[in-house]
């Protein structure tokens, strides 16, 4: 069991590719793909852990494409033994993140936050429900590539996160891991809201 | 130079206008279907007389205005007003549902035939206690809101809104507004804070019953940020609002107006209300400024300042010129400042047919 307070640094062979990765927390697996090269919990994936098992790699080595470091992140997933799980993808974490969605059967949701996309075809081959966040402060946001995955409103979901750039995680944390767990509880039920109105007894 | 006519349905029966909330005791049905008769009359004089737009508002629980919900008075004159421009300066943002106020936006610019013009109001600070709204909160929620109504008015798909004061899990308005990308905005521009954020948002700004002297400073203000944002407002992006008054004569009108009661503070009728706003900061880093702005003064003084616009055709020219050399207004808010039956309406026609084709060429 992991303190969902402190982060675990840790490696898995791959063939022979070694892939680091830092896990923090217990309970139902969110796997973090996070924006830069190497694995990172973000402030919101911190808020994640104190009640779920979140596990956090790399978005892309050198010499690595978005197809492969997915190839290698399913590997490890598997290696790992972990069959079923929810996904973020942080920034360019987001690519291959949506690479893994399309590949790998045991992704029950995908949350791109202030994702870096390229437009393409392969979008639409996501199969499992998927929420798009996208500050709104950023000039950045490949918004049309953002929208090309919200082919299917029936699973698919853009959302703004107002006064955010892109490292959202980071700039508005408490919002993101509210939403994100949403999102991962309710799948595309989170449309309707179950907040309590009712102010006094 | 653009003119506007804003007539608030201020309730023509007897009732003490310094009371804030004023006890429903004193309304009488018969007397408000009148005073609401009576402001779409003027408006629809102010239409055939040319003016460019008539102005709606929002307040509550007073006399001065039977409008407390301005969407449902401008969906009204969309029937009535046949060729001005509808500007509904506005609904307080703060106190509403922003999604709401997108849609009733559009709502009424496809009634219109795309004529409104969309106010955006951070409100008369009393108001905050009619929907038990932290006034503190006032300058975050209308920042937010603002973006948010944009969006909702601009975007083409379904899109969700995680928000500090809003959250929505997916908007998308039907109807859209008839102007592409989206309405002409105003907001008020009295404040610092507020000058600056209309110049980083593009946004036009209003005086509201301010003096020409701080609306000149304001309006400097306002531009410095625009230049500082890169880019230089026109005079249509300024709007100077003023009580008014034209007859045939100077004497006639200064004796029509000096039956007008004195400006009346809402917020300065309740002690605990008042000292309240203070405390929230409501007013912002100039609350000197902010608040001289409603100071009581008699009636020479407030035609000095630019509050009260009154004389004959001439006179009022003069009036007018003066606020569009000092401040660079591109558009004036006429504001019916007291009921006076025919004397309004002749008011109204003199300023459309004597005063109104001369503007254009200042």
């Amino acid at each position: 069991m992991n303190d969902a307070n402190s982060e675990e640094s840790r490696v898995i062979d791959i063939g022979d590719i070694r892939l680091a990765y830092i896990e923090a927390g217990s309970g139902a697996p969110v796997v973090v793909i996070a924006d830069g090269s190497g694995p990172h919990l973000c402030k919101s994936d911190m808020i994640l852990a104190e009640e779920q098992r979140v596990i956090s790699f790399g978005s892309c080595r050198p010499g690595s494409d978005h197809e492969m470091a997915a190839s290698h992140t399913i590997d490890a997933l598997e290696k790992l033994g972990l069959d079923r799980f929810d996904l973020i993808g942080h920034g360019a974490g987001a690519m291959v993140a949506l690479h893994m969605a399309r590949t790998a059967p045991g992704v029950n949701v995908v949350v791109l936050a202030g994702p870096r996309l390229e437009p393409g075809p392969a979008f639409e081959d996501v199969k499992c429900p998927a929420l798009t966040l996208i500050g709104t402060r950023d000039e950045n946001a490949s918004l049309d590539a953002g929208r090309s995955i919200v082919l299917k409103p029936a699973h698919s979901h853009l959302m703004y996160v107002y006064d955010g750039e892109s490292a959202l995680g980071e700039e508005r944390p408490e919002a993101l891991a509210f939403i994100v767990r949403e999102f991962f509880e309710r799948r595309n039920e989170f449309l309707v809201s179950r907040e309590i109105g009712r102010i006094l007894p | 130079m653009k003119a506007s006519l804003f007539c608030n349905a201020q309730y023509m029966g007897q009732a003490p206008s310094d009371v804030w909330p004023l006890p429903g005791k004193y309304f009488s049905g018969e007397e408000g279907v009148r005073s609401m008769r009576t402001a779409f009359e003027q408006f629809r004089c102010a239409d055939e007389f040319g003016f460019d737009w008539v102005t709606v508002a929002e307040h509550h629980y007073s006399p001065i205005s039977l409008s407390p919900n301005p969407m449902v008075m401008a969906g009204a004159l969309c029937q009535v007003v046949r060729r001005a421009k509808i500007a509904v300066l506005g609904p307080t943002i703060p106190l509403h549902n922003p999604v709401r106020v997108a849609e009733e936006l559009a709502m009424i610019d496809i009634m219109s035939g795309g004529r409104v013009v969309a106010g955006m109001m951070r409100g008369t600070p009393s108001e905050y206690v009619t929907f038990n709204i932290n006034p503190a909160e006032s300058r975050e929620r209308f920042a937010e809101a603002i973006h948010l109504i944009k969006r909702a008015w601009m975007d083409p798909n379904p899109f969700g809104w995680l928000g500090r004061y809003y959250q929505y899990r997916t908007i998308s308005i039907w109807p859209r507004p008839v102007q592409t990308p989206h309405p002409e905005m105003f907001m008020s521009g009295a404040s610092p804070e507020a000058g600056e954020f209309a110049a980083r948002n593009g946004i036009g700004v209003g005086f509201a019953f301010s003096t020409v002297p701080l609306a000149k400073k304001a309006a400097a203000h306002y531009r410095a940020c625009a230049a500082q944002a890169g880019w230089e407002p026109s005079s249509d992006k300024v709007l100077y609002r003023a009580l008014f008054h034209v007859a045939d004569t100077d004497e006639q009108a200064f004796a029509d107006m000096s039956t007008i009661p004195p400006r009346v503070n809402l917020a300065d009728q309740n002690s605990g209300i008042s000292s309240g706003l203070l405390k929230s900061g409501y007013y912002g880093v100039d609350v000197v400024g902010q608040r001289e702005r409603s100071a009581r003064r008699d009636l020479r003084e407030r035609i000095d300042l630019g509050q009260l616009i009154v004389g004959s055709p001439d006179t009022v020219l003069k009036q007018v010129r003066r606020i569009k050399e000092e401040l660079g207004a591109g558009i004036i808010d006429l504001v019916v400042g007291v009921q006076l039956g025919e004397r309004t309406l002749r008011s109204i026609e003199l300023f459309g047919s004597k005063v109104l084709p001369r503007m254009k060429e200042l």
